[in-house]
């Protein structure tokens, strides 16, 4: 290919913790679609050193039974660059690997670029009384900080204080900074973000590598022993390479750290919210991902653009396809504000002559409810309605199927069932809407405009784009499992997406000038800030998310609608009619609540039949109690009103799930499980690998349940 | 004509009025459910007193109030229904010499035989289990203007029912009923309810728990029954939503309090179904997945079920709640003191505030509740015991409305929303025999 410009897909790639040092590759296939020439659907995770070859059950665990990490795999490709200016989609695109040809020139070699780190405990709380989301940071305001005495001898408002302190920055930030790697020598040599790992750069103004000693590598309160889950953090992931010379980068173990006021590693500190913990750590981490193309002639080409890695919660259930995914909110943002397809949305309107493509752009929307099923507790009757909803066709459906979907311009969203998606919304919104053009386009199929529309076809650059991000959690950002609500800021990205350097998705990057690092001085600062125009520093992408990221994991199991549409629950109008009671789930398809066991169904006397539910999360101290019981947490949970049906399918002391998060099993499809007999169904997505040897909750009641329920024993 | 009506409609009811007087119609005649008869003295909403002088007028559909409805008028005509369906007719009750569901088919079309067949309530897949550990048995009867519309419409074939004009009503006149009956035992004091023998159908194991076993079940005969609550929907000039009523016999279960504490007991006296003191956290636990036989033979589950009413009146504006309590006691007041129908009350109705809107296919009334009035959060205790406290299901209309019906099997085609989904038994029938799923 001659003239082409270069670019680094996925633009955005998702790393996941796991205890193990062990990793597979995160999916590349979007969760719950069917793939030719396999009854396997996409969504699972691939074999390490292969290219595609999805991993089974036996892949999960390491030899020790530790959960593996799934790493983020960065490709480069080549576009011929004809026009001089970018449109969406563009099919087409080639990969470059070691030995392809780019511009006539032979590639020998690629030099990776990361950088991890992780803001959390600077930054802004997601404010769960408030509950507003992204709006708290319109008309300059800000959401409280987290953190607001640290350091300090008095107590401080959590909305003046400067995140931009030094001795904020310093301390309450973990940064790892730089790391460079060889493709030809990173197969076997990962470089690790650590404290004793040198930070590396690739120096454009010498065309090397260069060891930055200066770098202000740091990790706050890492010197102490291990307690009770608190786990001193001293590293957040490692970059290797392929032999073909595509990059992968892992994310940390799954730790958080304990810190007390002066900044000492200390494990003695409360969980007492599920988001916004103070005096918490955790090895999530987010940043950029740059590279530079060496070839055969010595000359190197840096990649103008970026892309950027997440290394966040693990996928307990790949296959199940969230109802909004994060790639709807972002596929969103981008439709709405960068002019990225205007024979769809253009002027403020969507085009109402537009044909959607039912498999494209229909169709995964019917699945993901169908999908839903393998992780709730929904009643046969609802999992019938949504099995019917698979066989429908690009032809006009034959009812009309908007009845049932939640019209997402915000005049029902307090509304429940009938109306999808049955479970909880985004900030200040009861119930979960469809993105703008996921119910535009299944208006439009509604209409009967499916029929005959062309595919949507994806280069295969711009189509792992989207893929890593389908996998991902959208719609409900409270914060969220992946990304938060900046998704759909329009500040968070690189809106030059036209010129073919940079193409669209890009996080805005900012230009970090790794030569004027200072030990004594913090490397990064405030960065990214929701609705200003700030660039992207690393870290800045996680640093919304919940702190650490277990306890919100381990929460959001089950909720009552937030805001309720009749008003606060309280022990006085539980029974009022007022208020809804029942329990809806949160996020459903990327936190499993409800699931059928490999093991349930093989001893399942009707042979072949789905067994009873069981909780995801059902170890020792998940038992529903009245209130759950964080330790230290006597004073913030005083006044709660909370019954036992509430607390279902979660630890009720929040502090177990940063050592029990290992255990929780993870669902996927029947084939992909060893010893799967072959007269069971090929449909089922089954939990497997769970390390829960006794069920230790309760018994799972179907769907309408409210939170007066009567808890019961599990089956055993 | 709907003028003539309402006069004729008023003639004859001012002839059987003593006490009742209209108020001032609102001057563009459109009325609220706030709109009521205004009583002398302190009752509003009163029983003529005709209706106990000899045999209880025969409702006419076709004569009811229209623009200028009340609230009242509908709580009247459901207690008329009430009565009518329950006056003896050679031996037996009116209801009674109805149609069962299965006279929707031309082969059973002139079928009576009242096997008591449902166990399972709609939705929850609960069963009402009594303080005896017997299940609470149920049977759904139609007369026979709904049976002739089905048939004279070929409604019980699928095909036709998919296609099926979906603005098409069922016609005035038409009535579904749902009977709830308790097992009596033995020197058990049933005096105050009504009594008869009926077939009934038993209880199996099927995939493991206790159920009737539709495929093959075993019926046992002349048991000894009492009549715990009566579903009466009928189909009135105007309303082709059903106008929906309920009763129940009076201690059948206690009422929660107004802000009722989920610790506090419902009440300390010992009901038909509630023991004494229990908690009201504790009681409409749905038992779909944890019911068990503890005495197969004898047909004794566990747990038992302790209901409480959690809408007093199904609920509703004041002046709806306060007819129906006058209503009640109107009517109880003038029915002749051996009359077991005396311990019988409306628990409350639902129906359409036709100057907000008429029933119209794909309509649900959790998307838009703007035309339903009368008692909102309408469940009989003993029929709809456990969807009382499930907001999206806790009245008549939540499962009884036009919507589509989407579940069905994978080789089955959608039922577009119709103005008759409203019934289920066609639904029922549609699918296969099936339980009609809430589309969820």
């Amino acid at each position: 290919m001659e003239n082409t410009t270069l670019r680094i897909h996925p633009a955005i790639g998702m790393a996941r913790v796991g205890n193990s040092t062990d990793y597979y590759l995160g999916p590349e296939t979007m969760a719950a679609s069917p793939q030719k020439g396999t009854v396997i659907t996409g969504g699972l995770p691939i074999k390490p050193g292969t290219e595609n070859t999805t991993i089974t059950s036996e892949d999960l665990r390491d030899d020790q039974g530790r959960l593996k990490r799934q790493a983020a795999r960065f490709k480069i490709y080549q576009y011929p660059n004809e026009t001089g200016q970018v449109s969406y989609p563009t099919p087409g695109g080639e990969e470059v690997l070691i030995g392809s040809v780019v511009n006539g020139k032979k590639v020998v070699d690629i030099i990776w670029t990361a950088h991890l780190a992780n803001k959390k405990a600077n930054c802004w709380e997601i404010d769960e009384d408030a509950n507003l989301g992204i709006a708290l940071y319109k008309n300059n305001e800000f959401p409280p900080m987290r953190n607001p005495d640290f350091m300090q001898t008095t107590p401080q408002d959590p909305k003046s204080v400067d995140p931009s302190d030094p001795v904020r920055l310093k301390n309450l930030v973990i940064d790892a900074g730089p790391r460079t790697i060889m493709a030809s020598k990173g197969s076997d040599t990962p470089i690790k973000f650590d404290k004793k790992t040198p930070a590396t750069y690739f120096d454009a103004s010498t065309g090397e590598i260069s060891e930055q000693s200066n770098y202000p590598i740091q990790f706050p309160a890492s010197e102490g022993k291990s307690k009770d889950g608190s786990d001193p953090i001293s590293y957040l992931g490692e970059i290797l390479t392929e032999p073909n010379g595509r990059l992968l980068v892992l994310g940390g173990y799954g730790l958080a750290a304990g810190f007390d006021n002066e900044g000492n590693y200390n494990t003695a500190q409360t969980l007492c919210f599920d988001v916004d913990n103070d005096n918490w750590l955790d090895d999530t981490s987010d940043g950029p991902i740059t590279a530079v193309i060496v070839y055969e002639d010595g000359s190197k080409e840096p990649i103008k653009g970026s892309a950027w890695v997440v290394a966040t919660d693990p996928a307990y259930a790949p296959q199940t396809l969230n109802a909004v995914s994060l790639w709807d909110d972002i596929y969103n943002t981008w439709l709405e504000n960068f002019n990225l397809q205007p024979e769809i949305y253009r002027n403020g309107t969507y085009n109402e002559n537009y044909k959607p493509s039912f498999n494209d752009e229909v169709f995964p929307t019917l699945n993901a409810s169908h999908m839903q099923m393998w992780n709730t507790n929904l009643p046969k009757q609802a999992i019938n309605g949504h099995k019917r909803m698979m066989t429908l066709t690009e032809e006009k459906p034959p009812f009309d199927i908007l009845q049932y979907i939640r019209n997402p311009d915000g005049s029902q969203d307090t509304i429940g069932a009938p109306l999808m998606p049955l479970s909880l919304g985004d900030a200040n919104q009861s119930f979960l809407t469809l993105s703008r053009q996921q119910y535009f386009f299944m208006k439009q199929w509604n209409k009967g405009m499916s029929v005959g529309a062309k595919e949507t076809v994806l280069g295969a650059g711009e189509q792992l784009d989207k893929t890593i991000l389908v996998n991902c959690l959208g719609g409900r950002f409270s914060p969220g499992i992946d990304m938060t609500f900046i998704a759909r800021d329009v500040n968070l990205y690189n809106e030059n997406w036209k010129d073919p350097a940079i193409g669209p998705f890009r996080i805005d990057a900012k230009t970090l000038d790794y030569s004027s690092a200072n030990t004594e001085k913090p490397f990064l600062g405030v960065g990214y800030t929701p609705l200003r125009s700030y660039k992207v520093e690393p870290g800045d992408i996680c640093k919304f998310m919940s702190i650490p990221w277990h306890t919100d994991y381990n929460s959001c199991a089950t909720h009552t609608p937030a805001p309720n549409p009749g008003g606060k629950i309280t022990k006085e109008n539980i029974f009022s009619g007022d208020v809804n009671t029942t329990l809806f789930w949160s996020w459903p398809a990327q936190r499993p609540v409800a699931v059928y066991t490999f093991d349930d169904l093989v001893s399942n006397t009707d042979r072949g039949e789905l067994p009873e539910q069981r909780y995801s999360v059902r170890g020792k101290g998940t038992a529903a109690t009245e209130k759950m019981h964080s330790v230290g947490c006597e004073k913030e949970e005083k006044n709660q009103f909370e019954m036992k049906a509430m607390n279902v399918g979660r630890y009720q002391n929040r502090r177990n799930f940063l050592t029990e998060w290992v255990k929780v099993g993870t669902i996927i499809q029947g084939p992909a499980i060893k010893n799967y007999p072959s007269d069971f169904s090929k449909d089922y997505y089954l939990e497997v690998e769970s390390k829960f040897d006794i069920d230790e909750s309760n018994q799972v009641v179907f769907w309408p349940n409210v939170i007066d329920d009567e808890v019961y024993p599990p089956k055993q | 004509m709907k003028k003539i009506r309402k006069l004729s409609y008023w003639l004859v009811l001012i002839l059987m009025l003593v006490a009742c007087k209209e108020t001032p119609k609102k001057s563009n005649g459109q009325i609220t459910s706030e709109t009521v008869l205004v009583q002398t003295n302190d009752t509003l909403c009163a029983a003529p007193v005709a209706w106990f002088n000899g045999a209880v007028p025969t409702p006419n559909p076709n004569v009811f109030p229209q623009g200028d409805v009340t609230n009242c008028d509908f709580h009247l005509v459901s207690w008329n229904y009430f009565l009518w369906l329950t006056e003896e007719v050679n031996g037996e009750l009116r209801f009674e010499t109805m149609y069962t569901n299965k006279a929707i088919y031309p082969e059973f079309k002139d079928d009576t035989y009242h096997v008591l067949d449902i166990v399972e309530q709609a939705l929850s897949k609960g069963m009402l289990v009594d303080q005896n550990g017997r299940a609470v048995y149920s049977s759904i009867i139609i007369n026979d203007v709904y049976r002739d519309f089905v048939l004279d419409n070929q409604l019980y074939d699928p095909e036709v029912l998919l296609n099926f004009d979906p603005n098409t009503n069922f016609p005035v006149g038409s009535i579904a009923l749902k009977t709830s009956w308790k097992i009596v035992q033995p020197n058990e004091d049933v005096s105050k309810l009504y009594t008869k023998k009926a077939d009934i159908e038993l209880l199996d194991l099927v995939d493991g728990l206790p159920r009737i076993d539709k495929n093959n079940p075993n019926v046992e005969k002349d048991v000894e029954v009492a009549l715990v609550a009566l579903h009466v929907s009928v189909v009135v000039e105007g309303h082709p939503e059903f106008i929906w009523a309920t009763f129940e016999f009076d201690d059948n279960a206690p009422d929660f309090a107004e802000n009722q504490n989920p610790d506090a007991a419902v009440s300390v006296a010992d009901w038909m179904f509630y023991a004494a003191s229990t908690p009201a956290r504790k009681t409409n636990a749905d038992n779909a997945t944890t019911l068990k036989f503890s005495n197969q033979e004898k047909q004794l589950l566990a747990p038992i079920t302790q209901v409480a009413r959690q809408y007093v009146n199904g609920g509703g504006s004041t002046t709806n709640q306060e007819n129906i309590t006058h209503l009640n006691k109107s009517v109880k007041s003038q029915l002749p003191s051996a009359s077991v129908w005396k311990n019988y009350f409306e628990v409350g109705a639902i129906w359409f505030n036709t100057s907000k809107g008429s029933l119209k296919p794909d309509w649900n009334p959790n998307v838009d509740p703007s035309m339903v009035t009368g008692s909102l959060k309408l469940s009989n205790a003993t029929i709809e015991t456990f969807t009382q406290k499930v907001r999206s299901q806790n009245e008549c209309f939540s499962c009884h409305n036009t919507n589509a019906l989407t579940s069905v099997p994978t080789d089955m085609k959608i039922l577009g929303g119709k103005n008759v989904n409203i019934s289920h038994i066609l639904l029922k029938n549609y699918i296969g025999g099936k339980e009609i799923p809430l589309q969820n």
